[in-house]
C-alpha cells in the first residue's frame, strides 16, 4: 500500500488527481460530518374539499409553475447527465395574468413579466414559451388576455402595442389585428379578449375607452358596445370579457361589478356591488362560467374566487390570501373547461391552481336541482 | 528615483502547479488540466442537496462555482503557465433565526475577471464577508469584513475613456449598531477602518491609503419637529508618489476631519414645511515630501428653509444662510475622497449672509415660471461686498406624438450691487427628442455665462452638449452614433479651461455589434492615490495652491466586438488605446497605454466553459520610459454547485 502511494507521488498527474481527491473529500465532508438532515420535505397537503348543497363539491386536484411540472418520468441517462452538467433551466412563469385551455387540454397562459406565452400541455406533457419581444416588425410587449377559437388558434391582447396577436396552435405567429398603416395599435389599451366562433365574432375590451369592440375574424369592427359611466351598458374601465350561449359578461372594474348584456349588446342584468362584505367586489378579475350557469369572478385583492348563481346571488366562496395550496395572492385569470375544471392564474404565488367542481348528477338535475 | 520598470514587481503570480520558466508544453498540460477539472467535476456531482443543519439552531447554505484553470503569462519576456483550482462560492446561515443571527461569507480564488476591462491580469483572491444581528430587534447590528488580494483596478485620468491598468490589495472593517426603540431618540453608530494599497502597471512605485470613519446619527420626533443630528470623523492616511508629475519623492499626507449637524424640520400650512440646520465641520491636512505643510480650518453654517404652495398653480420658498467661514468648507467639498489639497485659507474671515426668495408658477400646462429675488453679503479677503440678484426662469416642454419632445429653459439672472449693475448671467438648457427621416435624434445642449460661484466677484461659463442618432437599417440591424461634449471656463484664464469630447458609434446586427470610440480631454485636476480627480468647473482662482494642480491632457480610442453566435456562447475582443500628457511646473510625463482583450464563454447548463486573452502594454513616467508589457491567458471549465 505504502509503495502504491509512493508510486503515485512519482507521477506528476497522478499527484494532481490525488490532491483533486482529497479536495473534493474535503470540501464534501463538511456535509456528511455534520448533522444533515436530508428528508425530503413532506409535499403540502391539499386543501379539504368544500362540500356543497345537493352533494356538489369543489376539489383541489394541482398547481403548476415551470416547465418542470410538464416533465415526463426522466430515464437513467438524462438522470446521469443532469449529474454532471446539472439540471437544464426550466422556465417558469414570472407574473401571469390571464388563461385560456384549448380542446386539447393544453393549457395557455400570458406573463406580461416574461413578455410571452406559456403553453403547458398538461396530457402530452410538453411545454412551449411563444414571445416575440425582440422582433422587428409586430414585437408583443406586454400580453395581457388570451382566447382560443375552435380550431385552436391562440389570440392575445397585448396592452402596450394596443393589438391582438394571432397565433396557430403549434405557437407560430400568423397575425395581428388592429394593426395600423405604421405600426401603431388601433385600440387604446385591449384587455380582455373573447371569441364565439360559432358566429365568427371577436369581442375585445378597451379599457382605456371604456367600450368593448366588436369584430369579424378578420378585424372589421362590426360594432361597439359602452361608454363611460356607472349606468346601464356604462363602464368605467372594463377588463375582462365572456361569451357563454347568448350572453356577452363585462367586468366593470372601477364600477364594482360584472354586466350580463345580450348578443346586441342591451343590458341584461348586473352582479356585485362595491363593499368590503361577502357578494361585493373589490378588484374583480377574471371571470367564468361552469355547466351549471355559475359565474365565477375573481377578486384580486382579497385572494379570492366568488360564484354566483344567474341572478347575482352568491353561492359560495374559495381561496382566501396566502401561499399554500388552494390560497392566492393576487390572483388574476380564471378560465374553466368543458369539464368543469377551474384554472385559476395565482399571479403572485408565479402558479396556476386547478380545481374541479362537481355538479349535480345528470338525474339529480333533472329531477330539481337543489 | 528611477520611473524604469521593474520587471520582478509586477510579475504575476499564478495559481499553484507546474511552473515553468520557459517553454510551454502547451498541449500535454491544457489536456491534463481539463481532464484534471472534468474529474473534480464529477466528483463533486455528488448530490449534496438540502440545507445544512449543524447541531438544532444553525442553518448553512452553500453554492458556488467551483472549476479548475489553465493559465499562462508573459512578462517582460518570461513566461509561465500553471494550473489549479478557481472558485467563486457564497456561504449563507442563520443561527436559530435569520432575526437573530445571519451572516454571508463569499470568498473567491482565482476568480476570472471576465467583466473587468483588464480582464484576467492577475489571479485575484479574496472574502467579502458581513454578519447581521438581532434585525428583528430594537438593537440591530452588523458586522463587515473584505479582503481582496491582487485586485486590478483602474487609476482614473478624468474625462478619459480608459484609465490606467494598476493592481493592489485592499482590506476593510467596520461595525453598525442601532438603537432604535420606539418613542425615544435613535441612535446608529457606524465604525470602518479599511487600508490599500495599489500600483499602477509600469512604475514600480506603491500607494498606501488608511482610513477610519466614526459616524453617528440620531433621529427623533418631538411636538411634530423631526430633529436629527450628526456625527463624522475621519482620518485618512495616505502615501504615494505622484509619477505623473514627476515628484522626487513619495507624498506623505494625513487628513483629519469633523462634521457635526442639527436640523429640524416641521410641517406648515398649505402643504409646506419650514426647517433649520446647522452644520460645522473642521479639518486639517498635513502633508510632507521635500517640503512639510499643514493647513486646518473650520466652518459654520446656519441655514433656515420656509415652503408653502398657496394655490394648486404657485408654490413660494424663503431661505436664509449664514456661514462664517466661506472659503473653509471649500477644500472639503472640491475632492471629497480622502486626499486633500492645499488651500489659500488663512487670509483673514470669510462671512456670507444671504436671503432668498422663490415664487413658482405654472402658466399652462407645459409652462412654468421661476422667479427669484436674492440678496448677499460678503466679507472676505478684508473687504465686504454686497449684492442684489433677480433672475427669472421660464421653461417650456413640448410632447407630441408626431413632433417628438421638446423642452426649452431659460434663466436670465441680473446682479446690482453698490456701484451698480455688474451684468446679466445666462443659463440656457434645451432637450430635443425627435425622429427625422428614419432617425432617432436625442440632443441636449445647455449652456451658462457669467454664473456667480462660491464668490460673488468670480463668474463662470460652460457649455455641455449630447448629441444621439439612432436608425435601423433592416431587420435586427441598427446604427447609433452618439456625440458629447463639455467646455467650462470658455471667458476665463486659458489654465483653468477643461473641455472634454467623446465620439462613439455602434452597429448592431441580430446578436453581433461592433462598437468604436474616441475621446479626448483636457483640463486640471489633482493627483490622488486612486487617480487624477478632475477640479470642479467655476472655482475661483487661489483657492486651491497651483502647486497641487496638474494640467492633463489625455486621448484615446478603441473598438470592440461581440457576438453570441449560437445560444449562451458569447465571444468579445476588444482594443483599446490611450495615451496622456501631464505637465505640472517642473516636469512633463506621459503615459501610454494599449490594450487587447478577449473573452469567451459558453454555458451547458450548470457547466461554464471559460476562455481569455489580455494583453497589456503600459508605459509610465518621464518621456522615453520603457514599456511594460503583459500579456496572461487562462482557459478552464467551471460547475455552478448547490452545495447545501
Amino acid at each position: 500500500m505504502v509503495q502504491l502511494l509512493l508510486r503515485i507521488g512519482e507521477k506528476k498527474f497522478l499527484r494532481m488527481g490525488t490532491g483533486l481527491a482529497c479536495m473534493v473529500f474535503l470540501l464534501a465532508s463538511p456535509a456528511w460530518a455534520a448533522k444533515v438532515r436530508r428528508e425530503k420535505p413532506e409535499a403540502e397537503p391539499p386543501p379539504p374539499d368544500i362540500l356543497l348543497e345537493g352533494g356538489r363539491k369543489l376539489h383541489y386536484e394541482r398547481s403548476f409553475s415551470s416547465e418542470r411540472e410538464m416533465e415526463g418520468k426522466r430515464g437513467f441517462w438524462t438522470k446521469l447527465v443532469d449529474v454532471v452538467v446539472g439540471e437544464p433551466d426550466h422556465p417558469y412563469m414570472v407574473r401571469p395574468y390571464s388563461i385560456a385551455v384549448d380542446s386539447r387540454g393544453r393549457a395557455i397562459v400570458t406573463d406580461p413579466g416574461a413578455n410571452g406565452i406559456h403553453i403547458f400541455d398538461l396530457e402530452q406533457h410538453k411545454y412551449k414559451f411563444i414571445e416575440r419581444r425582440d422582433k422587428d416588425r409586430d414585437p408583443m410587449r406586454s400580453p395581457q388576455c388570451v382566447a382560443v377559437d375552435a380550431q385552436d388558434n391562440i389570440y392575445v391582447t397585448d396592452s402596450t402595442t394596443g393589438k391582438v396577436f394571432v397565433f396557430d396552435p403549434s405557437g407560430k405567429f400568423r397575425r395581428t389585428i388592429g394593426s395600423l398603416k405604421g405600426g401603431e395599435g388601433y385600440f387604446k389599451r385591449p384587455t380582455g379578449i373573447a371569441i364565439d366562433s360559432a358566429a365568427q365574432k371577436i369581442y375585445i375590451t378597451d379599457t382605456l375607452r371604456d367600450k368593448v369592440y366588436v369584430m369579424d375574424m378578420n378585424g372589421s369592427v362590426l360594432q361597439t358596445i359602452g361608454k363611460k359611466g356607472t349606468g346601464q351598458v356604462e363602464f368605467n374601465l372594463p377588463t375582462e370579457v365572456l361569451v357563454r350561449d347568448q350572453n356577452l359578461f363585462v367586468v366593470d372594474a372601477m364600477n364594482f361589478r360584472v354586466q350580463l348584456l345580450d348578443r346586441s349588446g342591451a343590458f341584461q342584468t348586473s352582479v356585485g356591488r362595491v363593499g368590503d362584505s361577502a357578494g361585493a367586489m373589490f378588484r374583480p378579475k377574471g371571470i367564468g362560467m361552469d355547466s351549471e350557469g355559475h359565474l365565477y369572478v375573481v377578486d384580486g385583492l382579497w385572494g379570492l374566487v366568488q360564484v354566483f348563481d344567474q341572478q347575482g346571488r352568491l353561492l359560495y366562496y374559495f381561496g382566501g390570501t396566502g401561499s399554500r395550496n388552494g390560497q392566492f395572492q393576487l390572483p388574476a385569470g380564471l378560465f374553466i373547461d368543458r369539464g368543469d375544471r377551474i384554472f385559476v392564474v395565482d399571479s403572485f404565488n408565479r402558479r396556476v391552481q386547478v380545481f374541479r367542481y362537481f355538479g349535480l348528477p345528470k338525474q339529480a338535475a333533472a329531477g330539481g336541482g337543489r | 528615483m528611477s520611473l524604469l520598470p521593474n520587471a520582478a514587481s509586477h510579475r504575476l503570480p499564478l495559481p499553484g502547479g507546474v511552473r515553468a520558466e520557459a517553454g510551454w508544453g502547451f498541449f500535454q498540460t491544457m489536456v491534463r488540466a481539463v481532464l484534471a477539472g472534468l474529474g473534480m467535476i464529477l466528483a463533486l456531482a455528488l448530490p449534496l442537496a438540502a440545507q445544512l443543519e449543524v447541531g438544532d439552531n444553525t442553518h448553512l447554505n452553500l453554492s458556488g462555482d467551483i472549476g479548475y484553470n489553465y493559465t499562462g503569462n508573459i512578462d517582460q519576456g518570461m513566461s509561465s503557465h500553471g494550473s489549479g483550482l478557481m472558485g467563486n462560492v457564497t456561504l449563507t446561515g442563520n443561527y436559530y433565526s435569520p432575526k437573530f443571527v445571519n451572516f454571508t461569507i463569499h470568498p473567491y480564488y482565482n476568480r476570472q475577471q471576465s467583466n473587468s476591462l483588464f480582464g484576467a491580469l492577475s489571479d485575484n483572491k479574496g472574502v467579502t464577508s458581513s454578519m447581521n444581528l438581532f434585525s428583528g430587534s430594537h438593537f440591530p447590528g452588523s458586522i463587515s469584513y473584505n479582503k481582496n488580494i491582487n485586485g486590478i483596478s483602474e487609476f482614473g485620468v478624468p474625462a478619459s475613456s480608459v484609465g490606467l491598468a494598476s493592481h493592489g490589495d485592499s482590506q476593510g472593517f467596520g461595525v453598525s449598531w442601532s438603537e432604535l426603540i420606539p418613542d425615544l431618540p435613535t441612535l446608529t453608530a457606524t465604525y470602518m477602518i479599511g487600508s490599500e494599497s495599489s500600483s499602477i502597471f509600469g512604475s514600480q512605485e506603491e500607494s498606501n491609503q488608511h482610513d477610519h470613519n466614526l459616524n453617528l446619527f440620531s433621529t427623533y420626533e418631538l411636538a411634530g419637529f423631526r430633529l436629527n443630528g450628526g456625527y463624522t470623523h475621519r482620518t485618512v492616511d495616505a502615501t504615494f508618489t505622484e509619477v505623473l508629475n514627476g515628484s522626487p519623492e513619495p507624498v506623505a499626507t494625513t487628513t483629519g476631519n469633523n462634521n457635526y449637524q442639527v436640523n429640524a424640520m416641521h410641517s406648515f400650512p398649505m402643504t409646506g414645511t419650514f426647517s433649520v440646520a446647522w452644520n460645522r465641520s473642521n479639518y486639517s491636512y498635513d502633508y510632507h515630501d521635500s517640503n512639510n505643510g499643514h493647513s486646518s480650518g473650520a466652518s459654520d453654517t446656519l441655514s433656515g428653509n420656509l415652503n408653502f404652495r398657496p394655490t394648486r398653480k404657485l408654490s413660494l420658498g424663503f431661505s436664509a444662510n449664514y456661514g462664517d467661514s466661506l472659503l473653509g468648507s471649500v477644500p472639503e467639498t472640491i475632492l471629497n475622497n480622502g486626499t486633500p489639497v492645499t488651500t489659500f485659507t488663512s487670509a483673514g474671515t470669510f462671512r456670507n449672509f444671504q436671503v432668498n426668495g422663490d415664487a413658482y408658477y405654472e402658466l399652462l400646462s407645459n409652462l412654468f415660471l421661476h422667479a427669484t429675488v436674492s440678496r448677499q453679503e460678503q466679507t472676505f479677503l478684508g473687504r465686504s461686498y454686497g449684492a442684489t440678484q433677480f433672475a427669472g426662469n421660464a421653461n417650456y416642454n413640448l410632447n407630441h406624438k408626431f413632433l417628438g419632445s421638446f423642452s426649452f429653459s431659460l434663466s436670465v439672472i441680473d446682479t446690482a450691487n453698490k456701484q451698480g449693475n455688474t451684468g446679466l448671467g445666462v443659463v440656457g438648457n434645451l432637450n430635443f427628442n425627435r425622429k427625422i427621416a428614419g432617425w432617432d435624434v436625442n440632443a441636449n445642449y445647455s449652456y451658462s455665462q457669467n454664473v456667480q460661484t462660491v464668490l460673488l466677484v468670480y463668474t463662470t461659463s460652460a457649455m455641455g452638449w449630447v448629441t444621439n442618432a439612432r436608425r435601423r437599417i433592416a431587420n435586427r440591424t441598427y446604427f447609433m452614433a452618439g456625440y458629447s461634449g463639455s467646455h467650462s471656463g470658455i471667458n476665463t484664464l486659458a489654465s483653468s479651461l477643461s473641455s472634454a469630447e467623446r465620439v462613439q458609434s455602434t452597429l448592431t446586427y441580430h446578436s453581433y455589434s461592433l462598437i468604436g470610440f474616441y475621446s479626448k480631454s483636457h483640463g486640471t485636476a489633482a493627483f490622488t492615490s486612486t487617480g487624477l480627480v478632475a477640479v470642479p468647473p467655476g472655482l475661483p482662482p487661489g483657492v486651491i495652491s497651483p502647486d497641487a494642480l496638474i494640467v492633463f491632457d489625455s486621448k484615446a480610442y478603441g473598438f470592440s466586438a461581440s457576438a453570441m453566435p449560437i445560444k449562451r456562447l458569447n465571444i468579445s475582443a476588444g482594443y483599446a488605446d490611450s495615451k496622456g500628457d501631464t505637465v505640472d511646473p517642473l516636469l512633463s510625463t506621459f503615459t501610454r497605454n494599449r490594450l487587447y482583450n478577449a473573452i469567451m464563454q459558453y454555458r451547458l447548463r450548470k457547466v461554464y466553459l471559460n476562455g481569455g486573452y489580455t494583453q497589456l502594454r503600459q508605459s509610465v513616467g518621464a518621456a522615453g520610459v520603457a514599456p511594460v508589457k503583459v500579456t496572461t491567458f487562462y482557459v478552464g471549465i467551471s460547475r455552478w454547485f448547490n452545495f447545501f
